[in-house]
């Protein structure tokens, strides 16, 4: 009997993120339950979270996207990989104006500019300095235990991104909408 | 010709879940419109075990296993693993709960094993009616339990070496899994 094709049941597409099932453990589930994404603030200044993705197919990161609801302070956006080490971060970045931010990861980084991911298990990486801050989210589990059973990990004091984390067990409910994409958006 | 090769384990899901995209979680929404779970349940029927339907599209290796708690630490569970003819593959044995309120509750397997790619069921059992003892999804009826594909059986804590599949006495399903990590979330 032929092996099972593939890795998910989602194809990708060339994109990653915490909305986009192809890879993203979490975005699976948002996405058989219809879940939806609203503003809501970040949950502790100074707390990054990072959430798993899995790359069957190698793929090229050249830009990032949130969408910002109220502007305070600074984010930081990145790539870590399974044990924890920096792949690429865009650095320490006022938050802006209400609306999309992207963040160009081709230049000016800290790590790899334009990394490829080839096939493995990595986790997007978030964090911001402030509670007032608020961005594009959906917290839409119950609590922090079906975070966690989706590959979802947080560190504290971790703003700005630092080159390497240990993952901690997540106590956060956040689940902001991050893109990464090999495209100029 | 094989179709495409299985991806290497690095590059598989952190965790699979009862009650996510490879278990009832997208039956769940379409039919009851409800999910995505996780909050604190009482288990309907005392030491009456739920058996879940779950999909293994690829070679999965169990490191450990895991259940969602409630928010009322007490009593015993026990979470296994069974074929589609009802054989039982592992099982945790009566476990008491233990850790913090919503979190995942892990059982290491002492000899790591690899799930073939196939159909099994989830089986999950608790001990006690008592209110929020289970992090998980509630059905709302028998029913609807016996409609999301779901069987049961009585008197089945610790679970038995062979499941007889009768229906489903319980109204609730609890998040519960395997894991390839051996440690960490």
């Amino acid at each position: 009997m032929p092996d099972f094709p593939g890795l998910s049941v989602f194809p990708p597409k060339g994109v990653i993120g915490t909305s986009e099932p192809a890879g993203c453990q979490i975005a699976q589930t948002l996405a058989i339950y219809g879940q939806t994404f609203a503003a809501a603030a970040w949950p502790a200044a100074n707390r990054a979270l990072f959430y798993a993705v899995q790359i069957d197919t190698p793929i090229t990161i050249k830009e990032a996207i949130i969408k910002v609801g109220t502007q305070s302070g600074n984010v930081d956006i990145g790539i870590y990989d399974w044990n924890g080490n920096r792949i690429v971060s865009k650095g320490t970045t006022a938050v802006g104006a209400a609306g999309n931010q992207t963040f160009d990861l081709t230049a000016s980084v800290t790590g790899t500019a334009s990394p490829t991911l080839e096939q493995g298990t990595y986790f997007m990486a978030m964090a911001c300095d402030n509670t007032t801050a608020t961005f594009l989210n959906s917290n839409v589990f119950a609590n922090q235990g079906v975070n966690a059973c989706h590959g979802v990990v947080q560190a504290a004091t971790s703003f700005v991104l630092p080159s390497s984390v240990t993952y901690a067990a997540t106590s956060s409910l956040y689940i902001p909408y991050m893109l990464f994409t090999g495209a100029t958006l | 010709m094989a179709d495409c090769p299985a991806p290497p384990a690095n590059a598989l899901p952190t965790h699979i879940g009862s009650l996510g995209i490879y278990g009832i979680g997208a039956a769940i929404h379409s039919i009851l419109n409800i999910g995505p779970g996780g909050a604190a349940q009482t288990w309907t029927v005392a030491n009456a075990a739920n058996y879940s339907p779950v999909v293994i599209p690829w070679p999965y290796p169990v490191a450990r296993v895991w259940w969602q708690l409630g928010t009322s630490i007490a009593g015993n569970s026990d979470f296994g693993i069974y074929t589609t003819g009802g054989a039982k593959i592992f099982s945790t044995g009566s476990t008491a709960l233990s850790g913090s309120s919503q979190a995942l509750q892990y059982v290491s397997v002492s000899t790591p094993f690899i799930l073939s790619p196939g159909f099994y069921w989830f089986a999950y059992v608790h001990s006690a009616t008592t209110a929020s003892r289970v992090g998980g999804q509630s059905l709302t009826s028998t029913a609807n339990a016996q409609l999301l594909g779901l069987m049961g059986q009585t008197s089945a804590l610790p679970l038995p070496a062979s499941a007889t599949f009768a229906t489903a006495q319980n109204s609730v399903m609890a998040w519960c899994g395997i894991t390839r990590t051996a440690s960490g979330f």
